[in-house]
């Protein structure tokens, strides 16, 4: 037995949740539409020979989007063996416009009603019997999220295919039967009897994508087109909004008679709470306030005390934490891994078992350098254990149409959004997810900017300026969030305005889901798959960064190459100290701190490998952060401020950037977006540096000049008038029609 | 060079030529080359992937 069953539905109806459920997948489940961009194969669980085919979610057989494009193709071109469409219960009327589509293309339908208790808990009531019989086909009762109904759906879906029996469709009004007749019977003879219907429909509503692929003769065209022509003339409307009136009528004779809502006026509690959460003027700080409590709890409150247990406990000396720390009765006896590590490398005495390079290359370079990025191993947890569950009630959805609102001021739809959303955990899938959109030209804006969020990577480099030089506050991390934002808005505006980038945002049009509690096997799954791989990444890249470090900065050229042992400048000081210059103006001019920003291309989270490193091999423990303060920034809170800016926006790490070159498929595009984010961080830096340097001084410098004339650039660019809006030229071509001067 | 310090460094290299070794590998197969939980999670895996369907 090989069937192949296809979930269909609208975006966000819980498709992926149901493919989990069937295939036992790990699917990413987001509650936000337009998560699945690609279509994805998997076995069902309990039965033998059977594929599951979980495909991006569609409004109607009418794409747009090239998800929505993606799952045309595989339903008209690849013919499943059974179409499971997915339809949330709270909304079924919009569903169903896809339903009365599905049926037409000739495959079996199975219908399940997903979100049930959602509709039992609102009082509302669907007669699945009535249901059945008015669309006829099997119709299933569903919760994917609380895993009921799935097995009922699945045999329901394996029987239809085992029939392979089609759904009858409902017919339209006279004349548009007669035209469909027609175009049947001049256009599609030929093809098998039960997919004609669904071509006959789409010829009707002149779909261009259909006609294409049919290739129809001139003639035919010309001849269809008469028979179209007098329905439209019969109906008084287009062709395309007859065959869309006409199923929404029969919808809602459907629903009329099987869908009891309990009080048609009574607002939801997700109503209510969007009433305040998306409200035109709390929205916006609402967003801030929450995204400051989710810093404040992951790198604040929780985080505090994980780092001083990771850093100063488990690479440190538990012996050595405060007596105050809490629990440290109980780990005040606990062995570190460099103690570890002693236990088997040193003798009795104290000295190393094995030769003392070979000791400072462990417990320097790779103790230190891979110890510092696991010592945030807790608050990148804790991070996106907070970041999972506002995702999973939906309150991200939210955010998304709340920037809609701002993006859409200098010329992004809120779509971008959502890249910015994923990237959040990692810029390469946020880079990737960018193809959802539909204009070229804002599709490249968001390549270019969604590497301004600050990544899992970045957030060990916040958490380490933080604590070096702020004494680990979360407004640090709060505003590198921000600034990331801010970055994406004035990229925004400053491209927008260029004839590149010029050109109206594309509608953006995202339906809220309701809020649900959080589904722990989601959040666990979320959080534990981006936790893990920030493990594995320190296990890996960074102890490869962190040998190569530890190599360069233990051997010298002058004088041939040699292992250091007094005070010279090792080979890894020299290239330092070329660089630094570059990152002088910006205040972090040390060459610790270039070579880290330049390894930060590698992984951006090698930026605290390197200052482990460094710190260790510097005789100070990696876990104390005072060399990072003192040596690397000179005590300087402004200079720390700016390296951590300039690493924020800078290039991204090589994946990503490999992910900008697929997604801009011109080298061209791939330079000008890595160009672009240097000189935008930059700029800012600079700007940053030098006038906090000046107020803080008072002193006038060719450095403070520089951003002087840095900042009247980018003022002027933001502010100047748009030549290329659709509006201003249409007001010009009519003052030239009319002869206005 | 005592054995002692053979050994381990013996050790020392390996993991790092192991490290190379894989990082290389996966990424000619398109594999875990960002931080986003492995790609069977990935709701763009199919986009590095492609080939494979």
């Amino acid at each position: 037995m090989n069937i192949r069953i296809a979930l269909t539905g609208n975006p966000n109806c819980g498709k992926t949740t149901l493919f989990n459920a069937l295939t036992g997948s790990n699917q990413f489940v987001g509650n936000w539409p337009g998560v699945t961009v690609e279509k994805k194969e998997g076995k069902m669980k309990k039965y033998d020979g059977i594929s599951v085919v979980d495909l991006p979610g569609i409004y109607s057989l009418s794409p747009y989007t090239p998800e929505e494009v993606v799952a045309r193709n595989f339903l008209i071109g690849e013919r499943p063996d059974v179409i499971l469409n997915i339809v949330d219960g709270t909304s079924l009327e919009r569903n169903l416009y896809l339903t009365t589509q599905l049926m037409e293309i000739g495959i079996p339908v199975v219908i399940a009603i997903n979100m049930m208790d959602i509709v039992r808990k609102n009082g509302d009531k669907i007669d699945i019997e009535t249901l059945e019989k008015k669309i006829g086909c099997r119709v299933v009762e569903i919760s994917a999220l609380k895993g009921t109904g799935i097995d009922e759906a699945a045999e329901a879906a394996i029987a239809a295919a085992q029939k392979k029996k089609s759904v009858p469709t409902h017919s339209f009004s006279g004349a548009v039967e007669h035209a469909l007749a027609h175009i049947e019977e001049a256009a599609i003879h030929d093809m098998p009897a039960d997919q004609q219907r669904w071509f006959a429909v789409k010829i009707f509503e002149r779909d261009e994508k259909a006609l294409e692929q049919l290739g129809l003769s001139q003639e035919i065209i010309s001849h269809i087109e008469t028979d179209i022509k007098a329905a439209e003339a019969e109906l008084d409307d287009d062709s395309e909004s007859i065959i869309a009136n006409e199923r929404y009528m029969y919808i809602t004779g459907i629903t009329t008679q099987c869908y009891k809502k309990k009080n048609l006026s009574r607002q939801s509690l997700s109503d209510k709470i969007d009433k305040i959460v998306t409200n035109r003027f709390l929205a916006f700080p609402i967003f801030v306030f929450v995204m400051m409590m989710v810093y404040v709890l992951s790198i604040g409150t929780v985080g505090d005390w994980t780092v001083v247990f990771m850093n100063e406990g488990l690479f440190g000396s538990f012996k050595d934490l405060d007596p105050g720390f809490f629990g440290y009765s109980l780990f005040s006896n606990w062995m570190s891994v460099p103690e570890l590590l002693d236990k088997v490398l040193l003798s009795a005495d104290g000295t190393p078992v094995i030769a003392e390079w070979l000791y400072s290359l462990i417990q320097d370079g790779v103790v230190g350098g891979v110890g510092a990025v696991l010592g945030f191993v807790p608050q990148i947890f804790v991070l996106f254990l907070l970041l999972s569950i506002l995702e999973d009630i939906g309150y991200m959805s939210r955010v998304a149409f709340i920037m809609d609102r701002l993006f859409r001021k200098f010329g992004l739809s809120g779509k971008s959004f959502i890249p910015m959303l994923i990237a959040s955990g990692c810029g390469v899938p946020g880079i990737m997810a960018s193809r959802t959109i539909e204009q070229e030209r804002d599709r490249r804006i968001t390549v270019m900017t969604t590497g301004f969020i600050p990544c899992s990577a970045k957030m060990p480099v916040v958490g380490m300026i933080a604590a070096a030089l702020f004494g680990g506050s979360p407004l640090i991390a709060t505003s590198a969030y921000f600034l990331g934002i801010g970055a994406v808005v004035i990229s925004g505006i400053i491209l927008k305005k260029t004839k590149l980038f010029a050109g109206k945002p594309a509608p953006f049009v995202m339906e809220l889901p309701a809020y649900h509690a959080p589904l722990p096997s989601n959040i666990w799954r979320a959080t534990w798959e981006r936790g893990w791989s920030f493990v594995k990444r320190a296990g890996t890249v960074i102890f490869a960064a962190s040998v190569i470090i530890w190599i360069l900065n233990s051997l010298s050229f002058s004088g041939g190459l040699h292992y250091i042992t007094g005070d010279e400048k090792s080979i890894l000081n020299v290239i330092g100290e070329v660089i630094a210059v570059i990152f002088a103006p910006l205040g972090f001019g040390s060459w610790q701190a270039a070579v880290a920003t330049i390894l930060g291309l590698v992984a951006k989270e090698e930026i605290v490998g390197v200052f482990g490193s460094l710190s260790s091999m510097a005789g100070v423990d990696e876990t104390n952060y005072s060399f990072i303060a003192s040596v690397i920034f000179g005590g300087s809170k402004l200079s720390a401020y700016s390296f951590l800016i300039f690493n924020l926006l800078c290039a991204p790490c090589f994946a990503a950037m490999g992910a900008i070159r697929r997604e801009m498929n011109s080298a061209k595009w791939t330079v000008g977006a890595i160009g672009y984010m240097c000189a935008f961080a930059y700029a800012v830096s600079l700007i940053v540096y030098q006038f906090g340097a000046f107020f803080t001084t008072l002193h006038f410098t060719v450095g403070t000049a520089a951003a002087v004339i840095v900042l009247a650039f980018m003022l002027f660019m933001l502010l100047r008038k748009n030549r290329y809006s659709r509006n201003k030229r249409r007001k010009k071509q009519m003052k030239k029609s009319t002869g206005e001067k | 060079m005592d054995w002692p310090t053979l050994i381990v460094a013996l050790i020392v290299a390996v993991l790092f030529a192991l490290v190379i070794f894989f990082h290389f590998r996966n990424k000619k197969k398109g594999k875990h080359s960002c931080s986003c939980g492995g790609c069977s999670g990935c709701a763009m895996s199919d986009v590095c992937h492609a080939k494979k369907d």
